[in-house]
């Protein structure tokens, strides 16, 4: 079931069900006891009115006073009947007629109430009780039919049932509208997100409801994201055409030389001079290329995404990283131990540029590492740590210096740890992390240690 | 002495014509449902009921010539109140009328 609108239908229409259904329980019940305890009442009374009718009679027993009794006893049927029995007689009303209360005898003071089946489908509640008068024992029984307070009690119960379908509806409707009048600012966000595809925006407005400003602020977060990264990637675009320039230049340059020296009739084939010039430029060309084609490949495949879990990541990158430097180092036997460490925690950080960012780091340190790379990940969901060491040569503390002072770009002339560090240095610095290099401990070599925090704009 | 005594067998006459059409109470009708000469009133208003619906607002049961007679009052739906008669040991109906 996808449509919260259906949700909440059905949530509504149970609880608003149960509700009428346990209040329905609760006023009938009270209706019927209170008609019940109103007619025992009235039974009572009746039974009093005989008790204090019964006078001695001239041959010792005893008989009720005429017209002691309103005519709705006397009246066949009538649903309202007494009975009194004494030791040697039944004084019955007339309204039995041939019918008679199932009385059992009971001992004075002793009172009793019950249901009984009476004539012409009536239900009665019978009410009885045991005393003592002129010297003789007495059962008095009245008895009232119950089917009037039933019939107005099924009457209620069908007026309950439909005003209870009547409040559903009312509830129903009213929580439809709520529904369609708190949706409404989602079709504020959709039409934004479209202005948004047509450049007429850049970021989603923030004042929605609560509850759906979390998401608003998501997609906020996700395009910023994807402009920074828009903007590094084209930043590598122009630093590749730029770095490209300065070969290119040269490499016109000596061809128009050729071309010169040729249009001069000069036979003087080309110095060694020049072909090594030639070889020296379309080497670094094709340096840089190779540069960003592994750039490209530590990338690898996987969907862009929020999160980075380097228990999923590292071994593939581990993987690649490990055949690289093995076709790079064709012939020489320099066997290359990667080791990793991670914890299991599933941060929040961008994957591609995390993945860059380490990747760039391994690469370096496997390209002067002797043996041995080490790297370290931690932290928790908000904070991310890389400690990346090798046993190469590692780098004069001057260098270093350089190397993470802000705002300095570094080249391929900077002691080789180049462009890769560079990337690292970009990545770093639109997280407001640190960067930090030292001369590792353990192994020798060079230690980079970078920490990152989720940017605090984010989750404000 | 003679006319005394016709006089008299015509007055015992007359008061048993009377005493003919005598109400039996209901403690009577009781005995004589239980010894099983009449009907329980239950099923002659059934028949009652059936004849012409309404509510029952009196019953009496007479004895007529030597024979029970229930005599039921229904009030209708239109306010009337009829009499209907009924034999009482084969809940026969007798006659009905109106009451006036």
């Amino acid at each position: 079931m996808t449509s919260l609108q259906k949700r909440l239908r059905l949530g509504l229409a149970s609880s608003v069900i149960l509700l009428m259904g346990l209040l329905w329980w609760m006023v009938s019940g009270a209706i019927e006891k209170f008609g019940e305890e109103f007619v025992q009442a009235r039974l009572v009374h009746d039974a009093d009115s005989l008790l204090a009718g019964l006078q001695a009679d001239n041959n010792n027993g005893l008989q009720l006073t005429a017209g002691r009794m309103g005519t709705i006893y006397q009246t066949p049927f009538s649903g309202h009947y007494f009975s009194v029995i004494t030791q040697e007689k039944e004084i019955y009303s007339r309204s039995l007629w041939d019918e008679t209360l199932k009385t059992p005898l009971l001992k004075k003071g002793d009172t009793r109430q019950w249901r009984e089946k009476g004539p012409s489908g009536q239900v009665l509640l019978v009410w009885s009780g045991g005393f003592q008068k002129l010297g003789h024992l007495i059962t008095v029984a009245v008895a009232k039919d119950l089917t009037p307070l039933s019939k107005s009690l099924v009457r209620f119960n069908w007026y309950f049932a439909g005003l209870s379908l009547l409040v559903l509806m009312v509830l129903l409707l009213i929580q439809h509208y709520i529904v369609r009048r708190s949706f409404r600012p989602l079709e504020k966000v959709r039409q934004e997100v479209k202005n948004l595809q047509q450049g007429a925006l850049l970021t989603l407005t923030e004042e929605v409801p609560d509850e759906v400003r979390p998401l608003v602020q998501e997609v906020n977060h996700l395009l910023r994201l994807l402009s920074e990264r828009l903007q590094r990637s084209r930043n590598a675009m122009g630093n590749l055409a730029h770095s490209l320039k300065a070969p290119l230049s040269l490499l016109t340059q000596l061809s128009q030389q050729g071309a010169q020296s040729s249009a001069q009739q000069d036979d003087r084939p080309a110095t060694p001079d020049f072909f090594e010039e030639l070889n020296k430029h379309t080497h670094h060309i094709r340096q840089l290329m190779d540069r960003e084609l592994k750039r490209a490949r530590l990338m690898g495949q996987g969907s862009p995404g929020a999160r980075f879990s380097p228990q999923e990541e590292m071994p593939i990158l581990v993987d690649v990283l490990q055949r690289m430097f093995e076709v790079r180092q064709n012939g020489v036997d320099k066997k290359l131990d990667i080791q990793w460490l991670s914890t299991e925690v599933v941060f929040m950080f961008d994957r591609d540029d995390m993945l860059e960012l380490i990747g760039n780091l391994l690469d370096n340190a496997c390209k002067w590492a002797d043996h041995q790379v080490r790297c370290e990940i931690n932290g928790d969901e908000q904070h991310l740590q890389f400690i990346v060491e090798d046993d190469g040569p590692g780098c004069p503390d001057e260098e270093i210096a350089r190397l993470t002072t802000r705002g300095v770009r570094l080249d391929e002339s900077a002691l080789g740890h180049g462009l890769g560090l560079s990337i690292v240095k970009d990545i770093v610095e639109t997280y407001d992390g640190s960067l930090i290099m030292e001369c590792s401990a353990g192994l020798g070599g060079l230690k980079v240690t970078v920490r990152l925090g989720v940017r605090s704009s984010v989750w404000n | 002495m003679k006319n005394w005594r016709v006089a008299l067998i015509v007055l015992f006459s007359l008061l048993m014509a009377v005493f003919a059409r005598a109400d039996v109470n209901h403690d009577k009708a009781r005995q004589l449902k239980d010894m099983g000469e009449i009907l329980p009133l239950e099923q002659i208003l059934q028949v009652a009921r059936r004849e012409h619906p309404g509510r029952v607002i009196e019953v009496e049961l007479e004895k007529e010539d030597g024979r029970y007679v229930y005599e039921v009052e229904i009030l209708d739906k239109r306010g009337e109140v009829w009499e209907l008669y009924f034999d009482a040991a084969s809940a026969e109906l007798i006659k009905r009328k109106r009451e006036n």
